[in-house]
């Protein structure tokens, strides 16, 4: 997955999109050099020490890890993948929904 | 000399001939299934063509282990074996790796529908088959059939699994495809009806109650559906330093549960 997440980010680096984590390793500290040798550079929130049992993953009802939410300029969620959905399936949805993003921001 | 010959079995990577059937079990068998399975995998034939691969459990491999389960279910008699022996036969006999299945497969599976509906029904493990029924080929309306007769269970275990199938079909449904208020309104009386009735109940095979799964479902459809607005986060970033998912409005955010471990 973090190749292609990796890619991501440098596509869309000029687009209405930003790809936000939730980490869920509970020992961070050990984690954070991988995290650097794998150039996981966008923000990710901690799920906190409890690891998968943290308190994010539980607020969204988390079962399975990758669990992936697309959520639209609105808020709303437009889309979810338990396990990664495959690159083009993923991508295609997150084109659509940045441009209705763009569309809404021309408009104002 | 029993010893030595089991070991040099396992060297060599065989079933001990002549197995005596004392000591052979429910779990050995389920082994030399997985076993077999992951051998014939690797003994693919080369030139191929693509998609196409040779089956992974020969018809003769399937009739050596189905014919171990009957043998430890015609000894295991008031004993766990002799309806766990059932099971895997059902288990076995529904294998995707023989294709098509035989005649001779397909009549083990109905045999072993057949005692487990009439001697076992109101058995509580048997809520793990409902939860999980498998059966050779084409036969589905079969399943169909015998589906309904568990509805007749007197296990509390067995009437659990029963309601929860369709009501887990229609969650899991709803999740993909968003329902109209009404209908969903629905679901949730239907899910909670079920969870005042059931909920203590552990799920088989999940080390969860219904209830823990009715709670987890409802929030869900209620909470994180497609089209409703996201649940705000507020937390640390891997630094410590705190915000908000709110804080991305106005940007498209690919929200990913992800972990290195």
């Amino acid at each position: 997955m973090f190749p292609h997440e990796r890619s991501l980010v440098e596509k869309m680096k000029d687009e209405p999109f930003a790809l936000v984590g939730v980490n869920s390793d509970a020992d961070l500290a050990a984690m954070k050099p991988k995290f650097k040798e794998e150039k996981i550079t966008w923000r990710s929130f901690w799920n906190g020490e409890e690891g998968t049992q943290g308190p994010i993953a539980a607020a969204w009802n988390v079962q399975g890890w990758p669990t992936l939410y697309l959520i639209d300029h609105t808020g709303k969620i437009r889309n979810k993948w338990l396990g990664g959905p495959d690159e083009a399936t993923l991508d295609a949805a997150i084109a659509a929904v940045v441009a209705e993003a763009k569309e809404a921001a021309a408009k104002k | 000399m029993r010893a030595w010959l089991i070991t040099a079995c396992l060297v060599l990577g065989a079933s001990p001939p002549g197995r005596a059937q004392e000591d052979d079990s429910v779990g050995a068998v389920r082994n030399d299934y997985y076993t077999a399975l992951s051998n014939n995998s690797k003994k693919q034939p080369k030139n191929l063509p693509a998609g196409v691969s040779a089956p992974l459990m020969t018809e003769t491999e399937l009739q050596g282990l189905l014919a171990r389960l009957w043998k430890i279910y015609d000894v295991s008699a008031g004993d766990p074996a002799e309806l766990d022996a059932l099971f895997q036969v059902v288990a076995l006999s529904s294998t995707p790796y023989v294709a098509p299945p035989s005649d001779k497969t397909i009549e083990a599976w109905r045999e072993a529908t057949r005692k487990i509906f009439t001697d076992f029904l109101d058995d509580d493990r048997v809520a793990s088959l409902v939860m999980n029924f498998e059966a050779p080929g084409k036969l589905k309306r079969e399943v169909d059939e015998l589906t309904k007769q568990l509805g007749n269970s007197k296990s509390r275990a067995v009437k659990a699994a029963f309601a929860y199938q369709p009501l887990a079909a229609r969650a899991d449904a709803a999740a993909n495809a968003p329902l109209a208020p009404e209908a969903e309104a629905k679901l949730l009386a239907d899910m909670a009806a079920f969870a005042s009735e059931f909920g203590a109940a552990e799920i088989p095979g999940r080390g969860t109650s219904y209830a823990d799964w009715v709670k987890n479902t409802s929030y869900s459809l209620l909470n994180l559906k497609i089209g409703g607005i996201a649940p705000e986060i507020e937390a640390g970033d891997l630094d410590g330093v705190k915000f908000k998912l709110s804080d991305y409005r106005g940007k498209v955010v690919l929200l990913d549960f992800w972990g290195y471990w």
